[in-house]
């Protein structure tokens, strides 16, 4: 073996990364090595604490290393607006979207061929907020992909049984986008979800 | 080998590395299979959206061995919306011919029967009426046909009045089999299934049973995640 098997661990390890096969990761631990021992050691203690430490929110289910996320524990936020997603990554999304409700993270969909049924989504803990009272509308952001839908309604169903107002986000033509170039499906749910002006 | 565009459906899709697909189809012209979509995840590829469960489209792909690499997918502009329990419906529907259906056996009737039991669903016809002939049908053609109009002991009709025993791998008849596995029936829950006509609870009950039993011998013990999926959607809608 030419080189040592501290690296080898090391370019093993870098290739547990999205997008990063055996030469990227070999590449990455070179220039670490010569260029940037400093960043790498933070690196290497960031992720440390980040996985030792972030769980999830009690209540929202995000990713979090407090009991309570930011998020659901700050005064300012419209507790009344719940939004249903997900991923964290949506989270993320719809914030970008200035919303100032509060979340709920399924950390997947309904998908019974892989085996994920209500209950590996929270349902229960979300049926537990919506009983408390305070929520008086559910936004529905899962995907708009058919699990996502089979999803949106089997909340639905729970949300309305709790005579809390549901909503769906529209579906439709991005903004700056042109109808040439949209496809069908999309502009038939732009189509349908139309409103009056 | 290369295969053309032609009629598809999307029976389940999983992640494959990171924005890759791995997508089991049902073909009009090959049966079952499975696809790889390469880099149909990355945010500037629409593929992925086409490739969504109980949409006709079109797929070409290239073949080597057992699984394809998928070349091109192209929308048919089906708007077939199933809703609510309908897309349940559709998991189990791809969920019984995931365990089936063997890959690369070329099946053109399953896939009419396939297309024609969802528009069934969009017409808003019985749900499980329609589930129960599919499930007839799928192993009609796969050669376990069920007997439903006579009697497989003495060939006389069967009568509505009557009790029978359906015997596991062999048919109604008037007395049970020792030996192999049966349930009691109906006359009329046997006719019913047979003139798919005329329909009522009691019949929606037997018929489930009985086809239960004979697809169990081919697919086995193992829970569907679609049936669950369906019991707990009915929980959830009916509870207080
Ligand atoms: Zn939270």
């Amino acid at each position: 073996m030419s080189s040592s098997s501290r690296l080898d661990q090391l370019i093993t390890a870098l290739c547990c990364l999205p997008g990063i096969g055996r030469k990227s990761a070999q590449r990455i631990s070179y220039h670490l090595l010569q260029r940037n021992r400093h960043g790498a050691r933070d690196l290497a203690s960031a992720l440390q604490l980040a996985m030792d430490e972030i769980g999830h929110c009690i209540r929202c289910r995000n990713f979090t290393e407090l009991e309570l996320c930011v998020i659901c524990s700050n005064n300012n936020r419209d507790k009344s607006l719940l939004c249903v997603v997900e991923s964290p990554a949506d989270v993320f999304a719809v914030e970008d979207a200035a919303y100032r409700g509060v979340y709920f993270v399924l950390m997947g969909h309904l998908s019974p061929l892989d085996g994920v049924g209500p209950e590996d989504l929270g349902l229960e803990k979300l049926d537990e907020i919506m009983k408390e009272g305070e929520v008086k509308e559910v936004i529905m952001a899962t995907n708009s992909t058919v699990e996502g839908e089979a999803t949106a309604h089997f909340i639905s169903e729970m949300v309305r049984k709790n005579k809390i107002k549901v909503s769906r986000i529209a579906h439709g033509v991005p903004v700056g986008g042109e109808l040439e170039y949209i496809d069908s499906g999309t502009l038939s749910e732009a189509l349908s979800g139309r409103r009056e002006i | 080998m290369r295969v053309d565009l032609h009629p598809c459906y999307v029976l389940h899709t999983r992640p494959y590395r990171e924005t890759s697909l791995l997508v089991d189809i049902l073909s009009s012209d090959y049966g079952r299979l499975c696809l790889v979509a390469k880099g149909v995840k990355r945010a500037k590829n629409n593929k992925a959206n086409l490739l969504q469960i109980s949409k006709r489209i079109s797929l070409a792909w290239s073949q080597r061995g057992t699984l394809g690499n998928l070349i091109e997918v192209e929308d048919l502009g089906d708007r077939v919306n199933l809703i609510g329990s309908k897309i349940i419906s559709c998991f189990y529907m791809n969920e019984l011919l995931m365990r089936m259906l063997h890959t690369n056996e070329p099946h053109p009737e399953i896939f009419d029967i396939y297309q024609q039991t969802l528009t069934n669903l969009t017409q808003n016809q019985d749900e499980q009426k329609t589930l129960r002939i599919f499930e007839k049908k799928i192993l009609q053609v796969l050669g376990y046909g069920l007997i439903l109009d006579h009697d497989a002991n003495t060939g006389e009709q069967i009568d509505a009045n009557n009790k029978y025993y359906y015997v596991a791998e062999f048919g109604p008849c008037m007395s049970k089999n020792n030996g192999l596995q049966s349930i009691q029936i109906s006359g009329k829950a046997l006719k019913a299934l047979d003139d798919e006509n005329i329909w009522d609870n009691d019949i929606a009950k037997e018929a489930k049973r009985l086809l239960r039993m004979l697809l169990k011998i081919h697919v086995g013990d193992k829970p569907f995640g679609s049936r669950e999926l369906y019991r707990a959607y009915l929980q959830n809608i009916t509870a207080v």
